[in-house]
Formats: C-alpha cells, sequence, structure tokens
C-alpha cells in the first residue's frame, strides 16, 4: 500500500465528517436541559466575566478621586528612546471594583479579571459602554496591568489612549501617557498595540517596549513602523510564556525557567502540566525536596480534583518518618476515600500504623 | 426524545444566534436549545477532534460549552459571529481535558521508572489502542495543543489570527504548532502505511 503525499491535507477533510449521531445529540440536549434547569434553579453562581451591564449589582464604593499631582513629562529628545521602565512597584492591593463611568486616580481597581495599579497624578476612566468588552481610556499618568481571566480568549481587555488601543487576552503591561506620547512595556503575554492615527497594529511580547510619539509624520513612511525597543521590563521577564512542549523541551536541554513560569503564570491546565513536568524531573534527579515543592504546588492549585489527589497520595509516599506517612495517607482517604489511590492507601496506612487498620 | 419543543421560524428572533443567546441567557430553555441544535453537531465535531476520540467527555465538553456561554454572554463582544465564539468555548475546555488526560497517563510511566506500584498504568485499557480507527490514532500522535490548531485550521477553517483570539495564543507560536502537527501526521501516516482518500 503506498501513501499519498499530501496525508496532512487527507486527514483534515476525513475530520471533517460529522461526529455526533442523533442519538449522541439527544443524549447531550438531555444533560443540557437537566444543566438548564440546575441553572433555573440556582442562579448566578457563575462568575460574570466582564464587568458592565448596567444591571450589574453591588459594584462597590471608592472612585478614588485625589488631589491631582500631574507628574513632570519626559523630555525626549532626538528620535524615539527606549523607555525608562518605571520604578518597579509592588502592586498595592485592589481597594475597589470599577464600574462603567467609574475613574481612577490612584491605588489599584478591580475590573472583571484584570487589576489596574495607577501612579498618582494619573487618571484612567472606565467607558462607558464597557458591556461586552471592557474598555479604559488613559487620560494622563501610567498604568499597570494585569489580566488573568480565567480561560483566555473568553475576556478582553483594552486599553486607549488618544494616540494607541492595547488589547490583551491575558498578560501585564504598563502604558504611560505623558505629554510626549504613549508608551507600552510589555511584562508577560502578548498584547497588540494598534496606532490611531494609521491604524497601524503591532503585537508585542514581553520584554517589548513601543513609544508612539504625538509628532507623527502626516503621512507615514511604510517601512517605518513604530520602532520596538527591546529594553528591559520592568519584572526583568524576556521571553514569551511558552506552550508546555515548549518549556519541556527547554527543561530537557536543561533551562527550567520556562517550566518555572509556565508553572506560575500558565492557565490552571498549564500550571498542573508543567508542576507534574517539575515533578518527573525532580524525581528523575533524585531531588526529594524539589519533588516534594512540586507535589505541594499541585496540591495547593487542585485540592479537590484528581492532580491534587494523586499528588497528595505520592507527597505521603515521600514522607521521611512513619508518623508523617500515616497521617498524610490519612488526611488522602478523608479527603479521597473512593479515590484511585484509595485502596493503596490503605494497606500502606494499616502497613505504617496497624492502630489505622480498617476492615475492608 | 426532544421534551421542548423547537422554535419555529415565526419564533426566531430577528437577530439570530445573538438573540437567541440573549433569550437563552436570560433563561429560555427553548432559545438555548434552538442554540444546541443548531450548532451542538459541529460543537461536537470539535470536542472530539481535539480530544481525539468521541467518548464521555466529549457529552461533557459540548453541554459545559452551551452552559458557559449562556453565563458568559456578557463576554460576546460581537466581532466573531456566535458559532465561533462557541467553538472557542469548547476548544478550551477541550484543551482542559485533553492536557488532564495527558498528565494521567504520564503519572504511570513516572511511577514505573521509579518502580513504585500502584500509581496509575501506563496499560491501554482493554486493548482498545489497537481497535482505534486511523484517524484516532493519528490525533493521538499529536499534543493537545498541536491537535487543536490542526483541527481548527484544518477542519474548522479558521486563521490563525481567529484562532489566536479563541485560544489566547500568539499567531507565530500557533504557526509553529500546525507546523510541527502537519509533520508529525505526515510522518506517521507515512509510516504506517495507510492510505486516505484523496
Amino acid at each position: 500500500m503506498t501513501t499519498t503525499p499530501r496525508n496532512a491535507e487527507a486527514l483534515a477533510r476525513a475530520l471533517r465528517e460529522p461526529t455526533a449521531s442523533d442519538d449522541d445529540l439527544a443524549r447531550i440536549e438531555q444533560g443540557l436541559v437537566r444543566g438548564l434547569e440546575a441553572r433555573r434553579a440556582a442562579p448566578s453562581a457563575a462568575p460574570r466575566f466582564v464587568l458592565g451591564a448596567l444591571g450589574l449589582a453591588a459594584i462597590a464604593a471608592a472612585v478614588l478621586f485625589v488631589g491631582l499631582h500631574r507628574s513632570p513629562p519626559p523630555t525626549i529628545a532626538g528620535g524615539p528612546p527606549p523607555v525608562a521602565p518605571a520604578p518597579s512597584l509592588p502592586l498595592p492591593p485592589p481597594s475597589a471594583t470599577l464600574a462603567p463611568g467609574d475613574e481612577l486616580a490612584s491605588g489599584a481597581a478591580r475590573l472583571g479579571h484584570a487589576t489596574l495599579s495607577v501612579d498618582e497624578g494619573s487618571l484612567l476612566h472606565v467607558d462607558d459602554d464597557a458591556l461586552a468588552h471592557a474598555v479604559v481610556t488613559l487620560a494622563r499618568g501610567r498604568v499597570h496591568v494585569a489580566f488573568h481571566p480565567v480561560h483566555r480568549g473568553e475576556e478582553h481587555l483594552a486599553v486607549v489612549t488618544d494616540l494607541a488601543r492595547i488589547e490583551v487576552v491575558g498578560t501585564e503591561f504598563v502604558v504611560t501617557r505623558s505629554e510626549a506620547g504613549t508608551d507600552v512595556a510589555v511584562e508577560e503575554g502578548v498584547v497588540q498595540v494598534t496606532v490611531l492615527a494609521g491604524g497601524e497594529v503591532q503585537e508585542l511580547r514581553a520584554g517589548d517596549v513601543v513609544s508612539v510619539p504625538h509628532a507623527l509624520p502626516s503621512v507615514a513612511p511604510p517601512s517605518s513602523p513604530a520602532p520596538i525597543v527591546h529594553a528591559p521590563a520592568p519584572s526583568a521577564i524576556v521571553v514569551a510564556l511558552p506552550s508546555l512542549d515548549e518549556a519541556v523541551r527547554a527543561a530537557d536541554a536543561g533551562d527550567r525557567a520556562p517550566l518555572e513560569r509556565l508553572a506560575t503564570e500558565g492557565s490552571r491546565s498549564e500550571r498542573l502540566g508543567a508542576l507534574f513536568e517539575l515533578e518527573s524531573a525532580a524525581a528523575r534527579a533524585h531531588d526529594r525536596a524539589a519533588q516534594r515543592e512540586a507535589l505541594e504546588r499541585t496540591i495547593a492549585l487542585d485540592p479537590t480534583g484528581e492532580d491534587g489527589a494523586r499528588a497528595l497520595y505520592e507527597h505521603a509516599l515521600l514522607a521521611t518518618d512513619a508518623a508523617t506517612t500515616a497521617a498524610e495517607l490519612a488526611r488522602y482517604l478523608d479527603g479521597f476515600p473512593d479515590g484511585a489511590f484509595a485502596a493503596q492507601a490503605r494497606q500502606r496506612l494499616c502497613a505504617t500504623d496497624p492502630s489505622r487498620c480498617v476492615a475492608p | 426524545m426532544r421534551g421542548v419543543p423547537a422554535l419555529t421560524v415565526d419564533e426566531l428572533p430577528e437577530d439570530g444566534d445573538l438573540g437567541l443567546l440573549r433569550r437563552a441567557s436570560d433563561g429560555e430553555h427553548a432559545a438555548a436549545l434552538a442554540l444546541f441544535r443548531t450548532h451542538g453537531a459541529r460543537i461536537h465535531r470539535t470536542a472530539t477532534r481535539i480530544l481525539g476520540t468521541a467518548d464521555g467527555d466529549v457529552d461533557d465538553v459540548v453541554q459545559q460549552t452551551f452552559l458557559a456561554a449562556l453565563d458568559g454572554v456578557g463576554s460576546f463582544d460581537g466581532r466573531s459571529s456566535v458559532a465561533t465564539w462557541l467553538v472557542g468555548i469548547a476548544t478550551r475546555r477541550a484543551l482542559d481535558v485533553a492536557r488532564g488526560r495527558a498528565r494521567r497517563a504520564r503519572w504511570g510511566a513516572l511511577s514505573s521508572w521509579l518502580g513504585v506500584p500502584g500509581i496509575g498504568s501506563t496499560a491501554a485499557p482493554d486493548g482498545a489502542l489497537e481497535q482505534r480507527s486511523v484517524v484516532e490514532r493519528a490525533l493521538g500522535e499529536l499534543t493537545p495543543d498541536q491537535r487543536a490548531v490542526f483541527v481548527l485550521s484544518g477542519v474548522e477553517g479558521y486563521t490563525l489570527q481567529e484562532i489566536a483570539e479563541m485560544t489566547g495564543t500568539g499567531v507565530s507560536t500557533l504557526h509553529a504548532r500546525l507546523v510541527a502537527a502537519r509533520k508529525r501526521l505526515d510522518a506517521y501516516l507515512a509510516s504506517t502505511g495507510e492510505e486516505l482518500d484523496p
């Protein structure tokens, strides 16, 4: 049997065939009906991803107007300079939740799954029409945005100045609006910057900094986009968030930093995957301390799920004394009496501490 | 077996899917089911292809997709069609499941290496591996992320920019995954000697 040279293409065509029979769809529909009835019985348990609808209740108070002190604008000579990164500020805890029409002039506040923190003297306005897509306007000053949606792609946030629109789906970055122009510095993830005069669009990654000066030429030369200056971002993160495959390959080559980054900053499933890879690497290196740490982080991230359950069981096996082993096995059995490792856990617990043996 | 009657043409809102979505979000079951009957088959296909095989998890992903859409209607910004938005939700949920499966499959490998009994199993259940179709075996050669971009691009016909918006992943990363996916599939199908209809 010979192969055809375009098998990936042929496979894609084959995959276009329907996968669901009428019975499948009917069964799923029945499940959906049950879900709809449960939803009707317990409404609003799920989080609303984006603030905005005027009917939303309970938007907290504290519109933060304070005496405004304008920071002296940076002087810029010559061509677009590297932007001096802002002093690294520990983000203050958000003190308010924003709603359409609100303004933020200092401190930090939440907008959906975003935390916005502005320097003293800044002015950030939440657009009135932020129903389905949160938009904030930076009139002056600097805003640090940390936006970590539960599911990337389902929530959007845009920061707008008079010169640029910065679109995000999950990232951390800093926008500075001064008399000289608009600067964007990306700390994590990917942002899309649209230069409003001319419509040019650029995609920036962690470590990138772009300046959009006020005095744009009337006709921008097509070959000279707004320069991207690679400057260390305030948190010195210089690589974009990798995929798990890419992070594993880097770890195999001796660089665990991407894996660590993914374990801290990725989506939930990415973090669980990265933590497992860190655990595996530690096990192969016979580094029990690192293995335990990875397991503890997994337990913290998934305290009631399968990943956390497995991690809890394995953590018990790594204990160095019988009393700790017994205590941790008992903890596993308390939380997951019917878990995948319950039978083994009971056997080991009985072997470790006969006083805890129970009849099957 | 459909207990709730479908909407008639006269009952369909003038603004189509978006109107159904709003009415469903407000609690109108008929609108929710009309939305499902319009898009359910496609969502099922997307979930099945990303998960690699049709199983119980696909049912859950499809149901969760529509329920999540009702809860998250406020985040739909109209820049894509409702269908595309639903595919994006299904993709993310299917990827979560697929990644979990991949991790659990590796638990067994780790326990074997450590010589620790009882932590997962590397054996495929009931010889199911051999019973999978060539399509499923081929998809099994890809990582979940590679499968997702291959399915969304080659099967569902989305551009990389659209997939980037669905998944929050950069276009260049998606392109690299798609190239890698095609290479792996070509290599696998060549090695099996399988031939697919041209």
